[in-house]
């Protein structure tokens, strides 16, 4: 590069602001030598362009986005949705313990038969690992248990409804079934139903046929009285309907109980997804 | 970057951008399209650009769409001089930002984005180098020139005068 080539650039990059102090100062020694460059120099300042701001975008609001409509990750709220239900669905014993003591587990989803095994022959062991605090950690743990379910309890545990063993068959507690006091009939006849019978059109006079049940006491309760009186079910029966509805209604707000202040972790391949509190 | 980053960079870089596009191709609607066709891709990755680099990355695309589009009508304009080319030779203007406008358009699409990249968005020679794909030195050479083509521009209307 010539030396007034190399000073152009200098008094170019002087204009602009990007000269180096040593580079300066060797700019203006050299003009110094030449001073008929000095006009140069101030024409190397003019040369700044300047953007025309009356110039402006038509229509800026055709490029701006609704922060409304962004997307909304379905796939992956789907996605967990179905991983809950498909753990509620195949798995329900896990999720509802039917033991109404407070019971913290850990169970294998996979290993639900042994693990009824294990309880039934090591009753003493299950019992006594049977802490609100501290998570019973089956003896059978499986090495690679590719996912489990924690429920843990948090709270003191509601009085449990005692209700006599002999009627309860020998399986595991955490699967044991609904339990129901024993209760007898008070009529031993047969409850009729009159829905059972088929309905006919209506037949001449002199052809109708009578009712299965044909009673006139029936006839007039069904007229005095509601909806229920309807079915075809004697008074006598009703008391142990109720009954059956009452400890229903009874077991359904311990199950309630018991899931309140419970939190569960649904855990795949040793990660925890989620957990679900209560 | 959310939505409202990106609304906000429509806010503050659009009406830069357009200006940027349409003194590069010398054409409003082809500079709008470009501002549209950047503000679309920005969109679509707008989970891989911040907010802090959508600025750099707008102006990276305006440049290369420019210059594009430079080259695209070049070939059809063979042999032909430009319109503004032939205003700016016969109708000197005594106003000294309008002489250098016209005579932005004695430059090649490259010197005269990195020109209005250096002059409209005050990048350094660093920022214009990553913006362009050129070493910082080749634009710093480059800038040389189109200030020299622009100054003898200058030059010769004042002659005139």
């Amino acid at each position: 590069m010539k030396a007034h080539e190399k000073y152009e650039m200098y008094m170019m990059q002087y204009a602009e602001g990007t000269l180096s102090e040593a580079e300066e100062r060797e700019l203006f020694a050299y003009l110094e030598q030449h001073p008929e460059l000095l006009s140069e120099l101030e024409e190397w300042k003019e040369l700044r362009v300047s953007p025309d701001t009356t110039i402006h975008f038509p229509d800026k609001n055709m490029l701006l986005k609704n922060p409304g409509a962004q997307r909304i990750p379905w796939v992956r709220i789907s996605l967990a949705a179905a991983v809950l239900l498909l753990g509620i669905l195949v798995f329900p014993k896990l999720f509802v313990n039917n033991d109404n003591g407070v019971k913290t587990s850990i169970v294998s989803q996979t290993t639900i038969q042994s693990t009824e095994k294990v309880q039934t022959t090591e009753p003493q062991l299950a019992q006594t690992e049977q802490t609100p605090e501290k998570p019973v950690i089956m003896p059978f743990q499986p090495q690679r248990a590719p996912s489990k379910v924690i429920s843990v309890k948090h709270t003191q545990p509601d009085p449990v409804v005692v209700v006599s063993e002999e009627s309860i068959p020998e399986i595991a507690e955490d699967i044991r079934p609904l339990r129901l006091p024993n209760f007898t009939l008070l009529d031993e006849t047969p409850v009729m139903a009159k829905l059972e019978e088929p309905i006919l059109p209506p037949q001449p006079a002199g052809m109708v046929m009578e009712a299965m049940i044909g009673e006139e006491e029936y006839e007039q309760e069904t007229e005095s009285k509601g909806l229920l009186k309807l079915l075809p079910i004697k008074q006598k029966k009703l008391a142990n309907m109720e009954t059956i509805h009452a400890s229903l209604n009874e077991r359904v707000e311990q199950v309630k109980e018991n899931w309140k202040n419970t939190s569960w972790s649904i855990v795949i391949a040793q990660r925890e997804l989620f957990t679900i509190n209560f | 970057m959310d939505t409202f980053g990106y609304n906000a960079c429509v806010q503050e870089w659009a009406d830069a951008l357009f200006r940027f596009a349409c003194k590069c191709t010398g054409n409003r609607e082809e500079a709008q399209d470009i501002v549209q066709n950047c503000f679309a891709i920005l969109w679509e990755k707008r989970n891989q650009v911040t907010i802090e680099k959508a600025k750099a990355f707008l102006f990276q695309l305006a440049y290369r769409k420019s210059v594009d589009h430079f080259r695209r009508i070049q070939k059809v304009r063979t042999g032909e001089a430009f319109p503004d080319q032939v205003v700016a030779d016969t109708m000197p203007s005594t106003d000294l930002k309008r002489i250098l406008n016209q005579a932005l358009d004695l430059l090649d699409e490259k010197d005269r984005a990195l020109v209005l990249l250096r002059d409209y968005e005050g990048y350094n020679y660093e920022e214009i180098a990553q913006i362009t794909g050129l070493s910082a030195s080749q634009v710093k050479v480059y800038l040389f020139r189109a200030r020299k083509v622009l100054k003898e521009y200058l030059v010769s209307v004042k002659s005139v005068l």
